[in-house]
């Protein structure tokens, strides 16, 4: 038997940003899998010394392009708990109404991505053409498609009109009915089960013991997601985790398809609970103190710890993005798969390696 | 099979999906952030803007009298429209053409004098 030693990545086709898995492999089976970091590591969390509290939203919206509402969202939030301030309600909602549609291109990018891995093309295109109607609506509302800038400290930049709100369920609906039309092939099509069906599992145990996080963990059955929590304004509205059992790419899939029609809904009530009112509370003060927040990014859990000494700098930001979570459990799940697999499976997990290096 | 069949036979008979650019453009929604625009007319040089900006990408200068802002550092992130005192800034919808050197991203205005009251 021989065994050699393959390095997957930097510059891999399926691995969109650079990172490296160097596989071990014995006739084509991976016996041991390491993973490389460090290739687009920006030193933004640095930046809080050179960058005053109020531009260092900017920069937390940098940390991820896909999530970047939610990156946003969350460093608000923890700076608004030191300054002692709470967005009004109404500015909390379009928070919640952002951050969802955020949550929905990012797994149809997923999708379409993990569709382009198991080299299915034309669904890729079809999914891709799905994700623009989002793109588009985001465009419309907040004036970027990607990094909409819309989170302030102490609430919202952008307002949402009636006939913008009105634009956003119509867009949905033709989601929706977009969606449903790929269901039968994300689900049923002969190609696409022989690629996905029993994967990568992850057992439940597993999961929770390696601290796998977001729709990773849920398809491995356990229910958690930190929007249960009821942070923002994700207390007011009521809603289950998606989970599946399987474990495997297949569940992963599923977790993240169904995700999708949760965050249609969410956001559907969420427009039908917006209050008026004012999209901002200001304040003068400078942050003071220890804090700890987290949210419930499209890839799972992000934890954000702040200490700050009441002067216009922070002293210290760090960030624990949910990848780097999940790598623990996908250096579990390689050892075992065909060589040909381990594009896929890694993929599964939805790495997104610009935030976990930031 | 069949269900992707469907969908792609309905792709091949429908409407295009994407538009001949440029002979067919979308006109830009209107709350675009595509450029910036200045108003030197009302500008106080007063270097709120500037002072905001998360990228450094505006330079006032008091004595010269002028306002510079480097495009290609600029974020479009709209901190500084917020912040100017006078409301001198705003955002366009419609993007700017593409330019052929850097020095020509960079919008370079002089503020006019204002007569003392
Ligand atoms: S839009 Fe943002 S990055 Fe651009 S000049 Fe204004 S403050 Fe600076
Ligand atoms: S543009 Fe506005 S903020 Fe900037 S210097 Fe002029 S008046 Fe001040």
């Amino acid at each position: 038997m021989t065994v050699s030693v393959i390095p997957v990545g930097p510059q891999h086709p399926v691995f969109l940003e650079p990172f490296q898995l160097k596989l071990v492999v014995e006739d084509e089976v991976v016996s041991e899998a390491l993973p490389r970091f460090g290739y687009v590591h920006r030193g933004l969390e640095a930046l809080v010394v050179s960058k005053d509290f109020r531009q260092m939203t900017r920069v937390a919206e940098r940390i991820c392009g896909i999530c970047s509402a939610i990156h946003g969202m969350t460093y608000c939030r923890a700076i608004e708990k030191l300054l002692g301030i709470t967005p009004p309600p109404r500015a909390q909602m379009l928070r919640l109404v952002w951050s969802e549609l955020h949550r929905m291109h990012s797994h149809l990018l997923w999708l379409g991505l993990f569709a382009e891995a198991m080299g299915f093309e034309s669904l890729f295109m079809q999914i891709f053409r799905i994700r623009e109607t989002v793109m588009d609506i985001l465009e419309q509302t907040t004036g970027n498609r990607v990094i909409i800038s819309v989170n302030v400290i102490g609430g919202v930049r952008r307002d949402l009109d009636a006939e913008g709100a009105d634009g956003i369920r119509r867009a949905l609906k033709k989601v929706a009915g977009d969606l449903e039309r790929i269901r039968p092939v994300l689900v049923d099509d002969y190609s696409v089960r022989k690629r996905t069906e029993e994967k990568g599992i992850l057992a439940k145990e597993r999961a929770y013991e390696l601290g796998a996080v977001g729709p990773v963990l849920r398809a491995s059955g356990i229910s958690q997601d930190i929007r249960r929590t009821g942070y923002g304004a994700y207390g007011e509205l009521d809603f289950e985790p998606v989970v599946e059992s399987g474990g495997d790419c297949q569940a992963r899939c599923k977790v993240r398809y169904r995700e999708l029609f949760q965050s249609m809904d969410l956001i559907r009530s969420g427009l039908d609970r917006l209050s008026d009112g004012e999209i901002q509370t200001k304040s003068k003060e400078k942050p003071e103190g220890e804090i700890l927040v987290r949210s419930e990014q499209p890839r799972g859990e992000v934890v954000y710890y702040i200490r700050a000494d009441g002067s216009k700098h922070l002293q210290r930001l760090r960030i624990r993005t949910p990848t780097f979570a999940n790598m623990a459990a996908l250096m579990d799940l390689l050892p075992g798969l065909d060589l040909a697999d381990v594009p896929l499976v890694t993929l599964s997990l939805d790495p997104c390696i610009a935030c976990t290096e930031r | 099979m069949t269900s992707m069949l469907k969908i792609l036979l309905k792709n091949g008979t429908g409407r295009y999906a994407t538009r001949l650019y440029p002979a067919e453009a979308r006109e830009p929604f209107a709350k675009n952030r595509a450029d910036l625009s200045f108003d030197p007319g009302c500008c106080r040089l007063c270097k709120t803007c500037s002072r905001k900006c998360p990228t450094g990408a505006i330079e006032v200068d008091k004595e010269n009298r002028t306002w510079k802002r480097d495009v290609f550092s600029c974020v479009f992130c709209g901190d500084c429209i917020e912040a100017c005192p006078k409301s001198c800034l705003s955002f366009v919808a419609r993007p700017p053409l593409p330019q052929k050197h850097h020095q020509q991203a960079v919008v370079y205005a002089t503020v006019p004098e204002r007569s003392k009251k």
